[in-house]
């Protein structure tokens, strides 16, 4: 099959990153320019959601990571409130990850001591990171190849951020008024900066999917329906109708039924 | 029959937590006194109260857990000044220390004077003391207990000496309860009956209950010798100004320290290393010592300098005059296998960069995650300093009302409070029911509002209801609002938290 072979090929170059790169998630090779972070740089997350991809940037690591590829370590650094569970549902190791929940005013130290051991540090900087602290630790992470995630609210303030993640479009499933549960949520996550020129790069996922990892986001057929009466030659057989899946419509109603009664 | 000297501390555990006898006090342990001091038992306080009533009886208790490793290190002394005078030393437990008194006696010139050259050791070792001299620990220990300070039951004597005891002695509640009943109050009336029957009525632990009332010994004593002290310690003269000196004199430490460990065929888990100053103060900090080496140990040590030095600079606090390092949780030495396949081991650069974080934060600085059973995600991570074992033995579950579905990105340590308001604006309350009052409309976090697009619960927890200090009893909710956030909240005393951020 002569038209297969270039798909196949792109499969396989999406799917096996260069080894010089710090593995992600393979829901993220897309959006990640070059399919995994470059070893020594900076990456900046932002806005809401921020929390997930730094769930998600450590879960790649710690699954795909090391050198023989069988898992790395991370460290986590100013971020007591790092979703242990959420991580270990994205693919992480739990027993692969150093937590320094409180490191105070001596945070570069410790920042610098996780540089030389570990591929990821995640870092919420818990002040203005002073010029000398960004010098030394950008260095520190160049020359051991470990990559520095930054999160919060001093996470833009660093200079020489080559990568910024963002989530855009985010809408949880599984809600409604006063019934259901959270199932997963479907997100843009974004990609812009100098290694991602232009408008950035793009991948709709599911940032949990419903078992709590990471997917792309297929695009949703509307489910097939039986359509009363004959059907016209050329006449569309699905009727006009939004993306979404019948049950949430159904589930909404009922919903609507029993505020009513409540009321 | 072996006579037996017993030295006996009243009131050890008590004692051992540093309450004076003269205060009242009382060491516990799960609400219920396990010991309490001679001022504390006159105002009525007894041994298994439960703590209130302990409190009721005497509102001035001093109250204090029982340590039990301070009981061990405290008697340790003790045991040191007893042995002084005859070597062989039976700890029975702590407070409580045992040796044979025969040869001794004749060497002291009698039974009476080697009671009270003990009794005035331990006395002054810092102790108030009874000892007693008898046939067999049991009445040793009864003779020690007896009295002013004990006294000595001639050699035959011992049936005689224990027969107006009472049966709550022998230590065997449910046994001492059945021979009440049959109208047996004493030793005497006990050890009166046969011991063929005793034997066939009461079983084995009868049998050896009934030995001890005759005055008969169940065990000879068994003498150990004392745990050496396998600490090392370190003097400078004059007081050494510089790191280099220290951590020279750390590694030599260091290579005694292990001498003496596989000289006794021992591994220690933890080391501690303590470096005092001229000024009286001293840094102590434990080690995880996974067959460190003596030149790992000296660079623990620099590590341990360095990371104090720089927070105050001005204070040179006249320079190190003592290092000592001590081993901690003596293991034997069994060697040591690395992990084959499969097996995440800490590699030397995560152990050195742990190390490293220690140094500046403390032992709890650096931690792993365990995940562990648990409905709420707070419940569900326990944070494990590097170096020390996981908890083992936590409850499987089930765990009725789990919250499921994908797990929450942010879990804040402390849960912040958050105001949840239906559509007039009125606080959403929930009733012992589980009714919620309206639906939520507004969720106001810091004072910023935000529109609820969608909620669902309320899910009910009560945990741990059988215990009044532990129990919790929440209802949470899982939240959507219009800014497409998504929130686990808690209500638990009618006030909202944000237990957990789906971010």
């Amino acid at each position: 099959m002569p038209e297969a072979a270039p798909r196949d090929l792109a499969a396989a170059l999406v799917a096996a990153p260069s080894t010089a790169t710090v593995p992600v998630l393979p829901a993220l090779r897309t959006v990640v320019p070059g399919g995994g972070l470059r070893p020594g740089s900076v990456v900046g997350l932002g806005g809401p959601g921020a929390a997930s991809l730094g769930l998600a940037l450590v879960a790649g690591v710690s699954r795909h990571g090391g050198e023989d590829g069988e898992g790395g370590w991370c460290g986590v650094v100013g971020v007591p409130g790092f979703g242990v569970a959420a991580a270990a549902g994205m693919g992480a190791e739990p027993e692969r990850l150093l937590l320094v929940d409180e490191p105070g005013d001596r945070w570069p130290d410790v920042v610098a001591a996780l540089c030389e051991a570990v591929e990821l540090v995640l870092l919420c900087p818990p002040e203005r990171p002073g010029a000398a602290a960004v010098r030394r630790l950008s260095a520190l992470a160049r020359r051991h190849g470990c990559v520095l995630t930054l999160t919060g609210a001093f996470a833009r303030e660093w200079p020489g951020v080559r990568l910024r993640l963002h989530v855009a479009d985010a809408a949880w499933d599984g809600l409604a008024a006063g019934h259901g549960r959270l199932t997963g949520r479907r997100v843009q996550v974004v990609a812009e900066g100098r290694d991602a020129p232009g408008a950035g790069r793009r991948a709709a996922l599911w940032l949990p999917a419903p078992d709590g990892t990471v997917r792309p986001d297929e695009a949703v057929r509307p489910p097939l329906e039986l359509v009363p009466g004959a059907v016209a030659d050329g006449a569309p057989v699905h009727p006009p109708r939004g993306p979404r899946p019948v049950r949430a419509a159904v589930g909404e109603r009922i919903g609507d039924r029993i505020e009513e009664g409540i009321a | 029959m072996t006579r037996v000297l017993v030295a006996w501390c009243p009131d050890w555990p008590a004692t051992a937590v540093g309450i004076d006898a003269a205060t009242p006090g009382a060491a516990v342990v799960q609400g219920q006194v396990a010991a309490c001091t001679a001022a504390a038992r006159a105002a009525g306080v007894r041994r298994g109260q439960r703590l209130r009533d302990a409190q009721r009886r005497c509102p001035g208790l001093v109250v204090r857990e029982r340590d039990a490793d301070a009981e061990g290190r405290l008697f340790e002394p003790v045991a040191e000044a007893v042995a002084a005078l005859t070597p062989r030393v039976e700890v029975v437990r702590p407070g409580l220390c045992a040796l044979a008194a025969r040869g001794p006696a004749r060497f002291y010139g009698g039974e009476e004077a080697l009671r009270v050259l003990v009794q005035d050791t331990v006395v002054e070792a810092g102790h108030d003391c009874g000892t007693g001299v008898a046939d067999g620990l049991f009445a040793a220990e009864l003779a020690a207990r007896a009295g002013d300070g004990g006294g000595v039951v001639p050699a035959g004597g011992a049936a005689a000496f224990l027969a107006r005891y009472p049966l709550s002695v022998l230590d065997r509640p449910e046994l001492a309860d059945l021979l009440r009943r049959l109208g047996i109050k004493t030793l005497g009336d006990f050890a009166a009956l046969p011991s063929g029957h005793v034997a066939g009525r009461f079983g084995a632990d009868g049998a050896l209950a009934h030995r001890l009332a005759r005055g008969e010994e169940p065990r000879p004593l068994a003498p150990a010798r004392a745990a050496a002290d396998l600490s090392v310690r370190s003097g400078f003269e004059p007081p050494a100004e510089r790191a280099e000196q220290v951590v020279f004199a750390a590694k030599r430490l260091a290579g005694e320290l292990h001498e003496g460990l596989a000289a006794g065929g021992l591994a220690c888990v933890r080391l501690e290393a303590a470096v005092g100053f001229a000024d009286g103060r001293v840094l102590r900090r434990l080690w995880r010592h996974d067959g460190l080496s003596a030149l790992a140990v000296a660079e623990r040590v620099r590590w341990q300098l360095s990371a104090h030095q720089p927070a105050d600079a001005e204070a040179v606090w006249g320079g190190v005059t003592w290092l000592e390092l001590a081993p901690d949780q003596l293991v034997p030495d069994e060697g040591r296998q690395e992990g084959l396949w499969g097996r995440t081991s800490v590699t030397d650069r995560i152990a050195r960069a742990a190390d490293r974080i220690q140094a500046l934060l403390g032992h709890h600085g650096v931690t792993r995650p365990v995940l562990v059973g648990g409905r709420g995600p707070g419940e569900r991570v326990v944070r494990v300093p590097v170096g020390d074992l996981a908890p083992g033995g936590l409850p499987e579950g089930p765990w009725p009302g789990r919250i499921t579905g994908p797990a929450p990105a942010v879990v804040p340590p402390v849960p912040p409070d958050v105001e949840l308001a239906d559509a007039s604006g009125a606080a959403v309350v929930v009733s012992a029911r589980c009714e919620v009052s309206a639906p939520p409309a507004t969720l106001a976090f810091r004072g910023r509002p935000a529109a609820v697009t969608g909620w669902t619960g309320p899910w009910p927890a009560d945990e741990r209801w059988w215990d009044a200090d532990r129990a919790r009893r929440r209802a949470r909710f899982q939240v959507t609002t219009d800014d497409g956030a998504a929130y686990l909240l808690a209500v638990e005393g009618g006030r909202w938290h944000i237990e957990a951020v789906y971010d």
